[in-house]
């Protein structure tokens, strides 16, 4: 019986390696623990047993599960409310940055907000780009966190068009 | 998610079982197998179960923050007075002649320190993940 | 001229830690010994403790120092998770408040 759930956890865990997404993932390892907690009950150790299914089968794939799934959403702030930028799907801001978020697999999620609020380097809502508007030159300029994976690509992207400038900014920076 | 009628149902009915189910490993944590750290978690997740319930789903953190804080405190107080009662850090403050049924209390309150330590933990911890990720 | 060498030696060093740990181990090099801590707690964990669960008298009575700290280590985790989801601690100086006007 042991031998038998030995082979499966192997199993398992040969599967776990192979496996890309990551939410199937998550699933695999709530077997796994699972099947762990079997074995630790075979061999006489049911403390560890109980300690192993509820942690291993309820709150870490919890966690991974919201962690995975905040994860592949691109945030955007827009405090831009004009032809460029509105709440309709077909405006050249929006298609841009919908496809640029739809080319590495993320969904887009755009906030509209007024002008007048103050806040630190997105990180209230931990937005991943934000949209204002330049008062001398009229151009539209996109801001990034520093420590974003994305900012180089997306300033490939920037560079192309003439109206939108690009911008990093420090973690703890304040923007106005 | 918290839409589906019969979730919501088997919910209802599991969530006190939990509770209960919980509390036995934590206070017989001494003579059964089980425990403080064990049942704590059994408590968060019945904690995680109330996800599914919309009436029960609001809770504050400060309360659960407030107390791990104070228990953390009681448990490395309970480890100290033994220096003063037996004469040896971290070990049981009843003295080895009293009789096992009285020296077991000791364990018992010990036990149910972790366990509301641990649940309250836990529950602050996914409680926040749960509002970060809505 | 380091760095041929280095990978090298790095697998030799590695094997021998390996057989340096090997050697500890009661069973495989040495002798077997006459009585382990595992004798002692189950000889006289129920006459120390007064517990009948013997994983409840190490963790609650011999290594109680350990199960303290554990619990330590869980309140940090905690707070870790309860500083990096409220709200910065700019607005919060600002306003002053406990972090209770999440948006």
């Amino acid at each position: 019986m042991d031998l038998l759930l030995s082979i499966l956890i192997l199993t398992l865990i040969i599967a776990m390696l192979r496996e890309n997404d990551s939410l199937r993932l998550v699933v695999y390892f709530t077997g796994f623990s699972l099947l762990m907690s079997a074995l630790y009950f075979l061999y006489h150790a049911y403390d560890v047993a109980l300690a192993e299914i509820a942690i291993g089968s309820a709150i870490l794939p919890l966690i991974f599960i919201i962690a995975i799934g905040k994860q592949k959403t691109f945030v955007v702030i827009s405090r831009v409310k004009d032809d460029f930028m509105n709440e309709e799907e077909n405006s050249p801001g929006q298609t841009l940055l919908r496809g640029f978020a739809h080319r590495y697999g993320l969904k887009t999620e755009i906030h509209f907000e007024g002008q007048t609020r103050l806040k630190g380097a997105f990180r209230r809502r931990n937005a991943d780009l934000m949209v204002i508007k330049s008062r001398r030159d009229g151009k539209y300029i996109f801001l990034m966190k520093s420590s974003s994976v994305l900012h180089y690509k997306m300033q490939r992207i920037v560079e192309g068009h003439r109206n939108l400038r690009f911008e990093v900014v420090e973690e703890d920076q304040i923007y106005d | 998610m918290k839409d589906s009628d019969s979730i919501r149902c088997i919910a209802r009915i599991l969530y006190p079982f939990m509770l209960l189910f919980g509390c036995y490993i934590i206070i017989f944590g001494d003579v059964s197998p089980g425990g403080g750290f064990q049942g704590g978690v059994i408590l968060a997740t019945a904690r995680l179960v109330t996800l599914y319930i919309p009436e029960k789903a609001d809770i504050d953190v400060e309360i659960f923050n407030l107390a791990e804080k104070l228990l953390f405190l009681l448990l490395l107080l309970l480890g100290l007075l033994s220096l003063f009662t037996v004469g040896g850090l971290f070990t049981n403050v009843l003295s080895a002649e009293l009789p096992h049924e009285i020296r077991r209390w000791f364990l018992v309150i010990l036990n149910l320190a972790i366990g509301i330590k641990v649940s309250s933990g836990l529950t602050l911890i996914f409680t926040q993940f749960v509002k970060e990720g809505e | 001229m380091i760095k041929k060498i280095r990978t090298p030696l790095l697998i030799i060093m590695l094997i021998f830690i390996f057989l340096f740990s090997l050697s500890g181990i009661p069973g495989i090099l040495e002798e077997e010994p006459d009585s382990t801590i595992g004798d002692l707690v189950i000889e006289r964990g129920y006459s120390d403790t007064s517990s009948k669960n013997l994983v409840a008298a190490i963790l609650l009575d011999y290594r109680l120092f350990d199960s303290v700290f554990e619990a330590a280590i869980l309140l940090i985790s905690a707070a870790g998770v309860l500083y990096m989801t409220r709200l910065p601690l700019k607005d919060k100086t600002m306003k002053g408040g406990k972090g209770n006007e999440r948006q």
